[in-house]
């Protein structure tokens, strides 16, 4: 299809962080385009029931979507493109920015996005536009789930812990029958309740980080009793079904041929190495995976927006100000790409990029956005409080470089071998980008978004360098890949 | 969310899937782990990030090459085909099966 599409506000992805900007953009009377890759809006935390098997097990569990973002489906001057991948983005040369408070929305000049079917499947009932031009764009891409390599990672059946919630979620489907759900941080509880109330045996969850540390944390979730009564909820579904949730241990390696067919769990100490002599295998028909988030930096990194490093953290998070504005005027960013901090946080700095982006564009006066966003910024403060508090309980330590084999595939799509890492080191490759021309990790079609976060760590560890001094992946011309003949169209 | 079935086909063998399944979840569900194996090292692969970002489930549609079967839904008479198995000239073969 070859159509362009205008809007005043573009908002790029649309999980609650961007149904809250578009509505709250769209309430100040701009005209949005929300354009997201799945067909329903919701994103991965709040993702629709698509066929008829839904209903058991992740949603059974699991919040539902709230009823005020789904006013988002029905909004008049909310236009949304799903099944839709933003493959490139251009902002307006510097000189043609009006600086925020300018001159009038005449002024405005426009960002363009270049866009693809997500499915890469042609036909009827793909009709996505080509183009979309906008003059504000709200940045709500989300996160991508942290795996990190181990012998055996890649063999069917080994998945990520959202892989199972998806498929959960939309379908009622799982992968295995008798699982084990293992890495570090908030998703293994729900993930694992899910698939037990599905009917599931989870042999059990393994969570990396040891209970003491994070035990002498908790206390800091107590002024959170909403969020705590969720936790405890995943719990006690886990205790009906009998599934043990321990601490301090790792799946560190699978085995099977064609599938995995048992797994490896060691004891780790505190910065998460194998204790010696800790290892036991068990059977299993499936291993799923998650050690946190990543924030999707590929789209506002091609806008020029500038990074704020997270020390300890793979990958940074997008610069912003209070009001949710970028370092490039006229975009905004909400939700995990500000920092990993879930659904509500997500949701409430959807409304004030929204409503920034609407003052951006002077649909409203400065005085009425301050009324309009002052309880959502109390409200978020609390949020970020809970997200600080829970994240600390959660740190990625780097004792899982200790896990992978020489030939353990570091590089899923190019298949390189984890020896490759340091061999190339070795030889003088100082940050990741130059690891990746060397190896090729990174190279391949996901474009280092499963491998980028460790490799990154690997690469700090053999060059003795922070993590933001190796650099990361995120930064590429393409957003996703895209036939030579949708580049070529005009 | 509709009850009706729809009928495909994975190479060439009959399959049935939920109508909006993706491919993804209606492979799963119809018993497979795996629908490709690796260009170099011919290992094998399904689904892994569920979401579309890791691409390790990549599979033939028609005449689609290489699309997330996590991403698309399955529609009634798809051919769907073990992705790489491209022509020659790189173009896929028009049979199915």
């Amino acid at each position: 299809m070859s159509a362009e599409i205008r809007a005043d506000v573009a908002v790029v992805g649309a999980g609650p962080a961007g149904m809250a900007a578009a509505l709250a953009a769209a309430d100040l009377g701009c005209r949005v385009v929300l354009a997201d890759s799945s067909a329903a809006m919701g994103g991965q935390i709040y993702r629709q029931p698509a066929s008829a098997g839904a209903g058991a097990g992740a949603h059974a569990v699991s919040a539902p979507m709230p009823r005020r973002l789904r006013r988002a489906a029905t909004h008049g001057r909310i236009h949304h493109l799903p099944e839709t991948t933003v493959w490139h983005a251009g902002a307006p040369p510097p000189g043609r920015q009006a600086a925020a408070g300018g001159s009038g929305t005449a002024a405005r000049a426009e960002f363009v996005l270049r866009l693809a079917g997500a499915a890469g499947r042609a036909g009827a009932g793909n009709a996505v536009p080509d183009l979309l031009r906008a003059r504000a764009v709200v940045v709500a891409t989300g996160a991508a789930e942290i795996a990190v390599p181990f012998p055996g990672w890649d063999l069917p059946g080994v998945t990520t812990a959202g892989a199972t919630q998806a498929l959960l979620k939309a379908h009622g489907v799982v992968i295995g029958q008798r699982v084990l759900v293992t890495g570090s941080g908030p998703l293994l509880l729900p993930a694992a309740a899910g698939l037990a109330a599905a009917g599931v045996q989870v042999v059990a969850v393994l969570e990396a980080t040891p209970a003491g540390p994070a035990a002498a944390r908790a206390g800091r979730l107590i002024p959170y009793p909403g969020k705590v009564r969720e936790a405890v909820g995943y719990a006690a579904v886990l205790a009906r079904h009998r599934v043990p949730v321990l601490t301090g241990r790792a799946v560190i390696a699978c085995h099977g041929t064609h599938r995995v067919q048992r797994a490896t769990i060691s004891r780790l100490t505190r910065d998460w190495r194998p204790i010696p002599g800790t290892a036991r295998e068990v059977a299993v028909d499936a291993v799923h995976v998650s050690f946190g988030f990543c924030p999707a930096l590929e789209l506002p990194r091609l806008l020029g927006c500038a990074d704020l490093p997270q020390p300890g953290r793979p990958a940074a998070t997008v610069w912003h100000d209070a009001d949710l504005a970028t370092s490039v005027p006229g975009v905004f960013a909400a939700g995990e790409t500000t920092g990993v901090g879930g659904a509500d946080v997500a949701e409430l700095e959807g409304y004030i990029a929204g409503a920034a982006a609407a003052r951006y564009l002077e649909r409203v006066t400065p005085g009425t956005f301050g009324a309009r966003t002052a309880r959502v910024r109390a409200a978020l403060a609390k949020a970020r409080r809970f997200a600080a508090a829970l994240d600390e309980l959660y740190p990625f330590m780097p004792g899982w470089l200790d896990w992978p084999q020489p030939g353990t595939i570091a590089c899923r799509c190019e298949e390189v071998p984890w020896s490759a890492i340091s061999e190339a080191v070795a030889a003088g490759a100082r940050d990741v980008r130059a690891v990746k021309g060397v190896t090729r990790c990174g190279m391949g079609y996901c474009q280092g978004r499963v491998c980028g976060p460790g490799l990154q760590q690997a690469v700090a560890a053999a060059t003795g360098r922070s993590l933001s001094e190796v650099g990361d992946l995120h930064s590429r011309p393409l957003l996703a890949p895209t036939t030579l003949g949708t580049i070529a169209a005009p | 969310v509709s009850r009706e079935r729809v009928n495909f086909t994975f190479d060439g063998v009959p399959m049935q899937a939920q109508r909006g399944q993706t491919v993804g979840a209606a492979l799963l569900a119809g018993g497979m782990i795996s629908w490709r194996v690796t260009r170099s090292g011919g290992r094998p692969r399904g689904l892994f990030c569920g979401i579309g970002t890791c691409f390790d489930c990549l599979v033939d549609v028609n005449n689609d090459h290489a699309v997330r079967a996590c991403l698309t839904p399955v529609r009634d008479g798809d051919r769907l085909r073990t992705s790489g198995s491209l022509g020659a000239d790189g173009t896929a073969p028009e049979s199915g099966t």
